[in-house]
């Protein structure tokens, strides 16, 4: 059962976020067609798939176990067809790896460090009463919001509307599902380690887009730098890093470890090819997306962040078009708002 | 979540605790408006951030979030929209980058890298962090007493401390309880009554064995701290064992095998 789990894990957290990845990664500059790219994209298209399956399951008033079936066979179709077009295609000759060198030894140390910490260290923590009891609830009686995750009974709050369509819980009993692991093992345990690698592995990527051509010795300084800071930054309880170190797999720490520094990567890549590349705008709504699964807040962090952004960008390059390809990302989220409004009233 | 009725200016401060890395991030933020030639990095690093900071100062902004959209307990999550770590990283190595000298270059890193360790604060020296006994990352006690709780594979209806509330059921579904951690986030919700005598310093033994009973609560778990004003086994609770810093009770008149043994057990027990 053990080596089956092991084997679920790799499909659901390695394949296919690898395989969905190379739509995204293929599409961008080819010197940032690098593996930790491909798995950070991958793994928010694979997101943004599961939330947006569960919102047509919630509203048809489906079971768990029928959104795991539609989820997983769309997901590993889709990745097997376009793991046949990256060996094909031979893509996985332009795929980059990490430059290895003194520093990079440092930020592979900084990032095994986070993650051993991770599976030593339990978390004090009351929204797992929420995370961890939401998938766990679900999980077991197979159904979304019907029995009250706090208590066992029947669900007569309409407080969790709030969270309603943040699937981050879900998502965890899913993988479940699919893993055979207990929700909690599998959220503070294998997720806990899977995020930090792949926020790390964003952190490396932003290092990229910083540091070129004589200033490539400067990348992974950067990277382990930036994770000396994160992990010397208990400054109060609510820092970012605070949040991706302790509550790693709740949605509010993902949106602080990929969201947001997922929008500062697409932000500069935008502005280094001046907005010339739709790819990079696709995977804004992609990521708009992922992020509501993540949590509610990112319906007006997220879009303030990436309009703002946008319009910066903009202005730098003097291309005003850069704001109007930003704003599907934008109606994204609004038409989430909007459903937010009906959800709620 | 925060306290209602701070301003932005305050909420920073909780944020920032030393401000040393705040402290860091303006003069990064001061020094690349000045020195970075890169328009884009300038934008998306030092224009972006300081409009950020600019909106969550002001006024009618957070006026907006924390009063009409009644987000004041969360509005410190715009502070998370400021790359902190990012803009002070790329800074340290523009500076580093002027140098020419690879011994000042290495000098000035590990200058920078000592303030970082005398400056911040570490993170897994934090009171919320615990070492973990179990796969499970939660408390071993919980583990142990809703191990004990499950004597068959059905539900169990159990009332928790509220130091412990959170746990049961991240732990496993067959465990119900009258209250969850509601009650705590949102200061109510159902059978206010039990929850009322659990968190009483003297709890009165008599007064919550009745609730439960008529609840049909099977167990009742309680802080070892708490006094006692009466005696557990005199109304029907029988006492199970320690855990940790709680003991548990169980209930002596309630049926507590498969159901399938129900019919038998309600003959036997004289219940109609």
């Amino acid at each position: 059962m053990i080596f089956l789990s092991i084997l679920q894990c790799i499909l659901y957290l390695a394949f296919i976020p690898f395989c969905l990845g190379t739509v995204i990664s293929g599409q961008i500059d080819e010197k940032y067609n690098t593996v930790g790219n491909t798995l950070v994209f991958g793994f928010i298209s694979e997101l943004a798939v599961f939330q947006v399956l569960f919102l047509l399951f919630y509203k048809l008033d489906r079971t768990l176990t029928e959104l795991t079936w539609v989820s997983s066979i769309i997901l590993v179709l889709t990745s097997s067809v376009f793991f046949i077009l990256f060996i094909v295609r031979k893509d996985y000759k332009k795929i980059k790896l990490p430059q290895f060198d003194l520093g990079f030894g440092f930020f592979v140390l900084f990032t095994v460090y986070m993650i051993v910490m991770r599976n030593l260290q339990g978390v004090n923590d009351g929204d797992d009463a929420f995370v961890i009891g939401n998938a766990l609830t679900t999980y077991t009686n197979d159904v979304f919001y019907k029995v009250d995750y706090y208590t066992g009974f029947t669900i007569t709050s309409s407080s969790f509307k709030r969270h309603l369509l943040a699937s981050n819980p879900l998502f965890i009993a899913y993988l479940a599902k699919v893993t055979f692991i207990h929700p909690a093992i599998l959220a503070h345990r294998v997720l806990g380690s899977f995020y930090l690698l792949l926020h790390n592995a964003v952190i490396y990527n932003i290092s990229m887009l910083l540091f070129d051509k004589e200033k490539v010795k400067y990348r992974s300084l950067f990277a382990s730098f930036v994770s000396l800071v994160t992990i010397w930054d208990f400054h109060s309880y609510l820092t970012d890093s605070t949040f991706i170190l302790s509550r790693t797999w709740q949605g509010k720490s993902m949106f602080c470890s990929l969201g947001i520094p997922l929008a500062i990567l697409l932000l500069l890549m935008i502005g280094e090819c001046e907005g010339k590349k739709y790819s990079l705008f696709a995977a804004a709504v992609v990521l708009s997306v992922a992020c509501i699964a993540m949590t509610p807040a990112s319906i007006y962090l997220l879009t303030l962040f990436f309009m703002t952004g946008c319009i910066c960008v903009a202005v730098a390059v003097k291309k005003a078009v850069v704001v109007i390809k930003a704003l599907p990302m934008a109606l994204s989220m609004a038409a989430i708002a909007a459903l937010y409004m009906i959800y709620l009233n | 979540m925060l306290e209602s009725g701070l301003n932005p200016l305050e909420i920073i401060k909780l944020y920032s605790g030393n401000t040393t890395f705040m402290l860091m991030f303006a003069l990064s933020l001061v020094y690349l408006w000045v020195f970075e030639k890169d328009k884009v990095k300038k934008a998306v690093l030092v224009i972006l951030s300081v409009t950020m900071l600019v909106l969550f100062v002001f006024p009618l902004f957070s006026h907006f979030f924390m009063d009409k959209m009644d987000e004041a307990g969360t509005y410190y999550r715009f502070l998370w929209l400021l790359p902190t770590s990012i803009v002070s990283g790329y800074t340290v190595f523009h500076i580093i980058d002027r140098f020419k000298n690879r011994f000042v270059k290495t000098g000035a890193f590990a200058v920078v890298v000592i303030c970082i360790l005398i400056g911040g604060v570490f993170m897994y020296e934090a009171p919320v962090f615990y070492d973990a006994t179990n796969a499970y990352q939660l408390p071993q006690c919980v583990v142990d007493m809703c191990d004990d709780m499950i004597v068959c594979e059905r539900e169990y209806e159990a009332v928790f401390p509220d130091e412990i509330l959170q746990y049961p059921r991240q732990y496993t579904t067959y465990i119900t309880m009258p209250y969850g951690f509601e009650m705590l986030q949102f200061g109510h919700g159902q059978n206010e009554d039990i929850h009322t005598e659990m968190v009483k310093d003297t709890l009165d033994v008599k007064t919550l064995t009745k609730l439960c009973e008529d609840r049909h609560i099977h167990y009742i778990v309680i802080n070892n701290n708490k006094n006692l004003n009466g005696n557990f086994a005199d109304y029907n609770y029988e006492f199970v064992g320690i855990y940790g810093d709680y003991s548990m009770y169980k209930s002596t008149t309630m049926f507590f095998d498969s159901w399938d043994k129900f019919e038998e057990w309600k003959a036997n027990n004289g219940k109609s």
